[in-house]
């Protein structure tokens, strides 16, 4: 119940995946604004 | 440009607000402890997917409508955040059911109905990729993301049924003051994070299209 | 309203004389309907008294494969043929495709369910026929929910890349209502309905059926515009 591992893997998985999100809009956002 | 700079600060600001609130300044919960915390972030994140899921809903009426690809195009960026939101609520859900259940999985209605729904959005966008015109993928889309949404209610009512014969899993759902103000801020922040990522997919898909419509032959 | 129905019946009708010249259509679902409920049987094992407890899950998994099959005939007979085309062209309201096509369906399906029923109730050992009535009512209600989604999705997805792969991804989802319906009706038929549980079931899948229907038939014209 108390073991911080559930949390670290919580918030982890979920802010490094709006991460990876980002990431991946502005790897987007910068091939359009090249090709255009 | 600028707008869109600021609101992604403010929903940087607002959601480490709340992070922070929520892992070290509450106290640990009297009957969860330390996992407990799970929840300032698991709700929220599910407010995120179910507000997707509704806008994508009614950007789909608005195209079917007024057939304007901008609300296709608005749905579409609705879709993805709302696919990402729901894949990581299951998520959450499961590394909290495991310490308080004990399993990782439960067959509950709400449980069931929200993995359902991932499987339908992700069918959304795959049906997407499936057509070069974007007015037949629009169309496409439209239809999916009306009868998707339809059907929540009755898929979440046959689930419940289904399941009536189990015991359901019991979640403490009192809450003091302090904890009520952080999960009120975590609504409003995740919901302000919500929108600057919609406009900013928004912005791109319409970029994405006015080069799609250009086609091959005129590139430089 | 009429003029919708008699159109309907148009395309009904030549959807129908179309299976009957060739019957191919018809024999491979029923042959394939036989087939699922072997493999049940064989990943089950040969524990008789155990397939007769899971006799409804399985006619009613039976009855979706088999019907997502037809179902993707259904609009593709005209793809090959260039002919949905030709009956868009034609004037007066869309949804009397749907609605033909939604017939000729239920048609096959019905001739597949009466057949695979009592097939299953040999195989898995069951005894239908004390409850027909209610039987029936469900068997209806089910196969009208699948029926009235899978022409839909067929409809949508006539014009996609590997259609074969993105029907049953729109449509299983679609339908989990009506296999949770169509399969707690049966089990509670075939038990006795001990806990009153049957109208419940009953009443979910007719709302399904209206809300499915009334959405799909609203929805339907924009799917076929060009």
């Amino acid at each position: 119940m108390n073991n911080p591992m559930y949390l670290v893997a919580g918030y982890g998985i979920t802010f490094v995946a709006i991460l990876a999100y980002l990431l991946h809009l502005r790897k987007r956002e910068r091939d359009v604004d090249r090709e255009r | 440009m600028k707008g869109q700079k600021t609101l992604g600060l403010v929903s940087l600001v607002g959601v480490g607000a709340c992070t922070i609130f929520a892992l070290f300044v509450l106290p640990p919960d009297r009957l969860q402890g330390e996992v407990q915390r799970l929840l300032y972030i698991h709700v929220p994140i599910a407010w995120v997917a179910m507000l997707s899921f509704f806008m994508v809903f009614l950007m789909s009426l608005l195209y079917v409508v007024q057939r304007k690809l901008k609300w296709d195009l608005m749905a579409l960026a609705a879709v993805e955040i709302g696919v990402l939101c729901t894949a990581l609520t299951l998520v959450l859900g499961s590394i909290w059911a495991k310490p308080t259940w004990g399993v990782w999985w439960e067959w509950d209605p709400r449980i069931t109905t929200t993995a359902i729904l991932l499987i339908v959005y992700i069918g959304y966008l795959i049906v997407r990729s499936m057509s070069d015109d974007p007015d037949q993928r629009a169309r496409w889309a439209s239809v999916i993301g009306i009868i998707g949404f339809v059907q929540v209610p009755v898929v979440y009512l046959s689930v419940f049924w289904w399941r009536s014969l189990h015991q359901p899993p019991s979640s403490p759902r009192s809450m003091a003051s302090a904890f009520g103000t952080v999960m009120l801020l975590s609504f409003v922040a995740y919901t302000v994070a919500f929108t600057y990522l919609m406009i900013r997919r928004y912005r791109l898909a319409q970029k994405e299209l006015a080069i799609e419509m250009r086609g091959p032959e005129e590139a430089p | 309203m009429s003029d919708l129905l008699r159109r309907a019946s148009a395309i009904l009708r030549k959807d129908l004389l179309t299976e009957l010249r060739t019957r191919q259509g018809i024999s491979a679902m029923l042959s394939f309907a036989a087939l699922v409920l072997f493999l049940f049987s064989f990943a089950i094992g040969p524990n008789t008294a155990l397939l007769g407890q899971l006799a409804g899950g399985l006619i009613w998994v039976a009855i979706i494969f088999t019907g997502t099959l037809s179902l993707s005939r259904a609009f593709q007979t005209e793809e090959l043929a260039g002919g949905i085309r030709l009956l868009r062209a034609y004037p007066g309201d869309p949804r009397a495709i749907l609605l033909g096509k939604l017939a000729g369906n239920l048609v096959l399906l019905s001739i597949l369910e009466i057949l695979l029923f009592p097939a299953a109730g040999i195989l898995f050992q069951v005894d239908f026929l004390p409850h027909l009535g209610p039987l029936l009512l469900v068997a209806a209600l089910g196969t009208f929910g699948f029926s009235i989604v899978g022409t839909f999705f067929s409809a949508l997805t006539v014009h996609a890349r590997a259609r074969e792969l993105l029907l049953p991804l729109l449509l299983f989802p679609a339908l989990i209502p009506v296999v949770l319906g169509a399969v707690g009706a049966t089990d509670e038929i075939l038990k006795g309905d001990p806990l009153g549980r049957l109208a419940g079931w009953v009443q979910l899948l007719a709302s399904y059926d209206v809300i499915l229907f009334v959405v799909c038939l609203w929805i339907f014209p924009v799917i076929l515009e060009e």
